[in-house]
């Protein structure tokens, strides 16, 4: 982990809501994790002052570069979709523990919802060289929302795409989808990103379903993105059963469902 | 020219340079000093510590503003018990670091132990009470807004310990100087300034506020020029030294602070856009002395100069 400057080589709008860059950054491409993240500022401004974190969605150690994709929501995110080749990004990472791989033999199941499918390609792609079969399920509002379609449906895995209005794939949730497969195989390891609903209700279907091993990575407003601060925390059920805080950056961002406390 | 003199004897702490890490935004040293080695600064200066360990308020926590940032952490640490017990041996290990510990309570009784506990421990260089936080419901900036208040805390602080005691102190107020005055009063050994402004912020499309805090301590390049006005300010009027930060992210910034009478500086929220702020601003400083010319860091300290105009 160290701060680099990373050399954009490609930045390419994806559609109207969604953006991919990749970058240069042999070190992170090398070390970091499924899972993962980084957090990143583009030039030396004052506003916006914080750097973003941006999970890893894909990374190529031969070349030396990591993909990020990202939704473009506020001054960050629109910030760095207007950054152009060659343009220099100042990288912190990489972040975070990063999603534990499962043992031999166990079923996957991998679940995104929007944006949070973005460091899902990274983990699949690591699950499938080690000889694992996740399935996938991928859920979006509708489907101008869809994004990195191409990336999982390439992977040969088993692929689901759920809309909540049908516009693509099956209509409905993914947990709806999740339920249907626990309740037809037993499934070892469940991986979610997402929004915090779907994060809920994948919580929900893990608790009912009893499946021990179910990884969700947290979303939170970051300060340091080292540990330092206190500024990212999420609800935890501690090991002694107290109530307490612990921080996505450095803690997480990937905490099993079980000890999750969300609206504390 | 020889390299300049970069140390300062900061209320009878031996400092190797003036440039120290502001409290809350650099936790107990350990997550920094994975990207660089520690002994650059001139002093570490650790989140708050309390008597019992503080849970801290819900998130959402942090808010970015315009060159700033809005935090309502609440204090959230592990108790002045821990502390000792399982973070301040690592700081130890640095030979040339003086820790400064800042400390903070609900009652002027919460001080007055978590001092003593302190004083007892080893490898502590001084305490800085935190009469000033914004985000917590009881203590805090009740005690840094009233002269008298802040006055009954520092004393029992000094009553409880032979380290030297800094007070630091809150820009909420109207006139800053009062605090000061009553703080040196009471037998501080020096004085930090600023802890964050109070503010606020507001998502439009959900109508709520961002902090669940609702209200927060704003920070960061923001809160720079009010900051550097309030050091003046006090310096004008204390005679005991001026710890100065609020939106210190450059090495001119902290010069600006110097010159305005601080005879150290410390960096808060520039930890956290740019993790090497602190010792490039070590070196920052050094350059900007032998440019000048200038032998002795403490040169800068309070020589603003004025035109016929002002
Ligand atoms: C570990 C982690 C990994 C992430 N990975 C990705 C990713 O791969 N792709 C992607 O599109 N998004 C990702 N996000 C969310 C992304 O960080 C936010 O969308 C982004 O920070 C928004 O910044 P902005 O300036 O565009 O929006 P604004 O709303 O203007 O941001 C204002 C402030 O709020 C913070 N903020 C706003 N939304 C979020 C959020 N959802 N999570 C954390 N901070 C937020 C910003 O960082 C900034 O400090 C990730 C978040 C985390 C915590
Ligand atoms: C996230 C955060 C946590 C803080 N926690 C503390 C604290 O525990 N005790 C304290 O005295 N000041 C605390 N502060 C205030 C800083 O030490 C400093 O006084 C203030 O942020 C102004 O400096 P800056 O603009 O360089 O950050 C905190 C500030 C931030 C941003
Ligand atoms: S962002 Fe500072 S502790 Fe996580």
């Amino acid at each position: 982990m160290n701060v680099y400057q990373a050399e954009i080589l490609t930045s390419e709008k994806l559609g109207q809501l969604y953006h991919l860059l990749i970058i240069k950054q042999p070190d992170i491409a090398l070390t970091a994790k499924p899972g993962q993240f980084v957090y990143l500022k583009g030039g030396k401004g004052l506003d916006p002052l914080l750097p973003r974190p941006l999970s890893i969605h894909q990374l190529n150690q031969k070349e030396g570069t990591i993909q990020l994709l990202f939704q473009l929501k506020g001054k960050g995110t629109i910030g760095f979709s207007k950054m152009k080749t060659g343009d220099l990004l100042t990288v912190l990472g990489p972040l975070g523990n990063g999603f534990s791989l499962a043992d031999e033999g166990q079923n996957i199941v991998i679940i995104g919802g929007g944006i949070g499918v973005a460091p899902l390609l990274y983990l699949a792609e690591k699950l499938q060289e080690r000889h694992f079969k996740p399935i996938i399920i991928l859920g979006f509002r509708d489907k101008e929302n869809i994004v990195a379609y191409e990336s999982f449906s390439q992977l040969g895995c088993q692929l689901i795409v759920a809309t909540e209005d049908g516009s693509f794939g099956r209509r409905g949730r993914v947990t709806g989808v999740l339920e249907e497969i626990i309740s037809s195989e037993k499934i070892d390891v469940i991986y979610a990103c997402g929004p915090q609903p779907m994060l809920k209700a994948v919580q929900k279907v893990a608790e009912k379903w009893e499946v021990e091993n179910c990884q969700l990575s947290l979303e939170a407003r970051m300060g340091c993105g080292l540990g330092a601060c206190m500024a990212c925390v999420c609800g935890v059920r501690l090991e002694d059963g107290q109530f307490g805080y612990r921080r996505v950056c450095s803690e997480g961002p990937v905490f099993n469902s079980r000890e999750v406390l969300f609206d504390e | 020219m020889n390299e300049p003199n970069l140390a300062v004897d900061f209320a009878g702490i031996k400092l190797k340079n003036p440039v120290l890490t502001a409290s809350g935004t650099f936790g107990f040293g350990r997550e920094y000093s994975r990207l660089w080695d520690l002994n650059l600064l001139g002093g570490i200066i650790v989140k708050a510590v309390t008597l019992e360990p503080r849970l801290g308020n819900p998130p959402p926590r942090i808010a970015e503003t315009p060159a700033g940032i809005l935090n309502s952490i609440g204090l959230q640490n592990p108790g002045v018990v821990s502390f000792i017990r399982d973070y301040l041996p690592f700081l130890r290990q640095y030979e040339d670091l003086p820790v400064i510990v800042n400390i903070a309570g609900n009652t002027i009784e919460d001080y007055a132990r978590v001092a003593e506990k302190l004083s007892n421990a080893e490898g502590i260089s001084a305490l800085e009470v935190n009469i000033s936080c914004p985000n917590v419901k009881q203590g805090g900036l009740a005690f840094g807004t009233d002269p008298e208040s802040a006055y009954q805390v520092i004393e029992a602080v000094k009553a409880n310990t032979d380290l030297p005691v800094i007070a630091k102190l809150s820009p909420n107020v109207t006139d800053i100087t009062e605090i000061a005055l009553s703080v040196e009063e009471a037998g501080a050994d020096g004085i930090s300034l600023i802890n964050t402004l109070l503010g606020m912020a507001i998502d439009i499309n959900s109508w709520q506020p961002i902090l669940s805090n609702v209200v927060g301590g704003l920070s960061g390049p923001a809160v720079k020029p009010i900051a550097v006005r309030m050091v003046w300010q006090t310096a004008q009027k204390v005679s005991i030294p001026i710890l100065g930060m609020g939106g210190i992210a450059t090495a001119e910034d902290g010069i600006e602070f110097m010159l305005a009478g601080a005879k150290a500086i410390a960096v808060g929220t520039a930890n956290f856009f740019n993790p090497y702020a602190a010792p490039e601003i070590v070196a920052g400083l050094k350059r900007y002395l032998k440019e000048k010319n200038i032998e002795d860091v403490n040169q800068l300290c309070g020589a603003l100069r004025f035109t016929k105009n002002n």
